[in-house]
């Protein structure tokens, strides 16, 4: 039986940030032997279309070196849904989070409830305050569609919780599919004391702690300390604090920034890495330091990063609180040849999933939930209706 | 009380000396206030006797006496004094200084005739404040009602009621009366709207005290991006200020600057703002909180009137336009646990058809309210909400009334920071969650009832005439 895959934001917006990453990964691993067919919303008929299986070429190959529009341009003949439309009650699997009403009404139906949903954070709604003020109101239509959607899986435990505990207020359900961390491609590392960039991967805003680790390398530099930092992610429009610090650093000759680097420049930018920052305190999961330690880079992450949840602590150095002091002092703890050797070390003996284990979870989740009866949907979630 | 100005420029050379005189001031002039000018800081053991340094002689209000210890710095200024035959002046006979040029002395000259024809003797130092005790007493220990002038495009019914028990009240929506020597003083109210722009620039050229109605300004002011850098004390990126105002994000500056520095005094509404104004600014704000003129009536009454039923979940709300539909949402997120609550809003919306149809395509009930109601509606509600991006407008005294009637109320951080909210105000971050406002929202309906005793203490301090008074006390009527 197919599997029809709902890429609509991926094939109109083909970003490469942390859901998109997640959607090409399945897509690259996805273990059959049923197919994985693409499909996308039509907004004038208001339902599912499939589209041309060589969409998935495009979308899984490296970033093109024009960025997003050169990616928009390679995906333009998919541009317009004018495939089959997709059999009702056939299998729909999203792992989308998406602003779209009337697509979000089309999984509110009793017919598109029956859907499989990843799904990845709240963030917008719990922590408004990292987000555009706007965030959280344009995607409402996602949250009321999924009280309607039988089959939820979550990324890490903590989003389950949220989910269950604060968003829909039911009994606790669904299962947790960790992420793979090897999608990198790059092969394990070794520790070189001539490796001095500290690199930094993710969008710049102020959850991920951005400007903390600008201003603590401004400190660092100034105490005479010989590191540097590449930040690689573009600034977002509501950073303004982080766009500001990018403009003051910009002659700043230990300082990179890169924005619109293909998947082959950030394994250049990591093989030469002395450690990844990764402070952020507003991720549903925390794919780029997974990513790193399977490659055997050390990072310097937040102790509430909900991937490192039950993973050993080895090739870490965990933040409790975040701030530039605490940051310029793992960074000076790295730069110390023998502690930074023996985060390398640990970082060697850690065994973190791949994206095939993923893949292979998902499918074994989706198959297990479409053979199990229908449940009834809770009492508590009062038939949504499309705004 | 008396307002003494003592001008100790020159004088501070000779610190023990003056505060020896300002410590016998203290004795012979009881309850007076004592205001020191001077150019820049002052000694320690001379600032011990002062109630306040004046740095701007040419923004001062009148005092009602004045007095100076040392030689003619500032001739002109002190001419200006001795000239207003309603303020009696008193000064040290020092000679003066061996360089002045030619039209200065003459200046001094002709000030000092001035002087002994007004007055017969000049004090010796040792009883300079006998002189000045004996001296025709000011206006307002005549029993005379100062002459206030106060400038409020949009003025509180209650609170003018109670200042014109106090003072002698001329109410005017334009800033003209500052220029006017008719008054005792004149107050801008300035709040965070484009109507109260010109109040806010006359009190920034001319000085004078400063009504703070929100806890910030974004709204106010056309020449924003200068002062706003120089506020945070860094470069705005590209249309920053242009998002705050759209409330994209809330403002990182709060724009009191230009106020802080010339109003005096400033009068904050809460302690959280006067703070706030400290710590960028530098500057001394009192506290004069917003006065609620609501009594107080029982939710049953309440309903009865509005013809809500008793077990209806309702929501007194006054939004910014930022928040309308995360509010819409809201109840949305709050049906699907179970809980269906109508949303009474006060006020019309900025996009009514709009929004009404937003609410109608969610299946949320939504009713408008006058603001005239808002005290009825808000002692029928079961929760008040006071939500904006930013400082809004209004509705930090909005949320002091929906305190004052004791209801819980859920408000965004910078509209709760203007009232210093008490413990029944749940906050949210400024930025929209329908989620989170949706679990406030859960929260005050589970909890108990605000304190009795905590929520009339509240009403006793933003009773219009306990505020009326504290504004008066901090003018030095």
């Amino acid at each position: 039986m197919t599997v029809f895959f709902d890429i609509s934001q991926l094939v109109a917006d083909p970003r490469r940030a942390g859901i998109q990453r997640v959607e090409r990964e399945l897509i690259r691993h996805w273990p059959g032997p049923e197919p994985l067919v693409p499909c996308r919303f039509d907004p004038e008929a208001r339902i599912m279309r499939e589209l041309p299986s060589s969409v998935f070429a495009p979308l899984c190959a490296d970033a093109a070196p024009g960025g997003l529009q050169a990616e928009r341009r390679r995906l333009a003949p998919f541009a317009t849904p004018l495939g089959r439309p997709v059999p009702e009650g056939a299998t729909l699997l999203c792992a989308e989070l998406f602003n779209d009403p009337a697509r979000a009404a089309h999984y509110a139906r009793p017919a598109g409830s029956d859907a499989f949903w990843l799904v990845y954070d709240f963030l917008p709604w719990t922590r408004p305050e990292w987000f555009d003020s706007r965030a959280a109101v344009a995607a409402m239509p996602y949250l009321q569609a999924m009280r309607a959607v039988r089959h939820l899986a979550f990324i890490s435990e903590h989003t389950r919780d949220e989910c269950f505990g604060r968003i829909l207020r039911r009994p606790r359900a669904g299962t947790v599919i960790p992420l793979g961390a090897d999608g990198l491609g790059l092969a394990r590392q070794a520790f070189d004391p001539g490796r001095r960039t500290f690199v930094m991967l993710g969008a710049i805003e102020p959850r991920k702690n951005s400007a903390p680790v600008m201003r603590a390398f401004r400190h660092l530099w100034a105490e005479g300390c010989d590191v540097q930092l590449c930040m690689i992610g573009t600034a977002e429009l509501h950073a303004m604090q982080e766009q500001t610090l990018l403009r003051e650093l910009a002659g700043e000759p230990r300082f990179r920034h890169l924005q619109g680097l293909s998947d082959a420049g950030v394994r250049e930018r990591l093989a030469e890495a002395r450690a990844m920052l990764f402070p952020s305190e507003g991720e549903g999961y925390g794919i780029p330091p997974m990513e790193a330690l399977h490659c055997g880079v050390p990072v310097v992450v937040s102790t509430a990063l909900p991937a490192l949840a039950g993973v050993p602590p080895w090739g870490q150095i965990r933040l409790d609180p975040v701030n530039e002091g605490t940051i310029a002092g793992a960074v000076r703890q790295l730069m110390d040849d023998g502690a930074a050797a023996r985060l390398w070390a640990e970082a060697a003996r850690l065994q973190l999933p791949g994206w095939r284990e993923f893949a292979r979870a998902v499918a074994a989740w989706v198959t297990a939930g479409r053979d199990r009866a229908p449940a009834p949907a809770s009492a508590a979630a009062a038939p949504p209706r499309p705004p | 009380m008396q307002d003494v100005l003592i001008d100790v420029r020159g004088a501070q050379e000779h610190e023990e000396e003056t505060a020896a005189l300002l410590a016998a001031a203290r004795s012979a002039l009881p309850g007076a206030r004592l205001i020191g000018l001077a150019p820049g800081p002052v000694h320690a053991s001379v600032a011990a006797h002062l109630d306040a340094v004046r740095r701007t002689p040419g923004r001062l209000h009148r005092p009602t006496c004045f007095a100076q210890l040392a030689p003619w710095h500032d001739p002109l200024f002190v001419a200006r004094l001795i000239a207003d035959p309603a303020i009696p002046a008193v000064s040290v006979p020092l000679p003066a200084a061996p360089d002045r040029t030619e039209p200065a002395a003459r200046l001094d000259q002709a000030t000092l005739r001035h002087w002994h024809a007004r007055y017969d003797a000049v004090a010796e130092p040792a009883r300079l404040w006998e002189t000045l005790a004996g001296l025709p007493q000011p206006p307002v220990l005549r029993r005379v009602r100062p002459r206030i002038a106060l400038l409020d495009p949009s003025p509180d019914p209650g609170m003018m009621e109670a200042l014109a028990g106090l003072i002698d009240l001329h109410v005017a929506a334009t800033p003209l009366p500052a220029l006017s020597s008719r008054f005792d003083r004149v107050i801008g109210v300035v709040a965070n709207t484009p109507c109260h722009a010109p109040v806010a620039a006359v009190l920034a050229r001319y000085g004078g005290a400063c009504l703070l109605q929100d806890p910030g300004l974004p709204a106010t002011y056309g020449y924003a991006s200068a002062l706003a850098e120089a506020e945070i004390g860094r470069r705005l990126a590209r249309g920053e200020i242009g998002r705050w105002r759209a409330g994209d994000v809330r403002p990182r500056a709060s724009f009191l600057g230009p106020l802080a520095t010339t109003a005096d005094p400033m009068l904050a509404p809460s302690q959280a703002v006067a703070d706030l104004v400290a710590a960028r600014f530098g500057a001394t704000a009192a506290v004069v909180p917003h006065p609620v003129a609501a009594a107080p009536l029982s939710r049953e009454a309440a309903r009865a009137k509005l013809g809500v039923a008793g077990d209806e979940v309702l929501l007194a709300a006054e939004l910014g336009p930022d928040w309308q539909d995360g509010c819409a949402w809201a109840l949305d997120v709050l049906r699907s646990w179970g809980i269906v609550a109508r949303l009474a809003l006060l006020g019309t919306p900025t996009d009514w058809p709009r929004f009404r149809l937003t609410c109608r395509s969610l299946g949320v009930h939504v009713a408008l309210f006058p603001r005239a109601r808002a005290p009825l509606l808000r002692s029928a509600a079961d929760v008040g909400l006071a939500l904006a991006v930013g400082p809004g407008h209004g509705l930090a005294a909005g949320l002091a009334q929906a305190c004052a009637l004791g209801l819980a109320t859920v408000a965004t951080e910078t509209v709760a920071m203007g009232i210093d909210a008490p413990g029944w105000v749940r906050t949210l971050p400024d930025e929209t969650s329908p989620v989170l406002l949706a679990e406030s929202i859960l929260h005050a309906l589970r909890a108990d009832r605000p304190d009795p005793v905590a929520v009339q203490a509240f009403a006793a301090r933003h009773h219009p005439a306990r505020v009326a008074q504290r504004l008066c006390a901090a003018l030095g009527l």
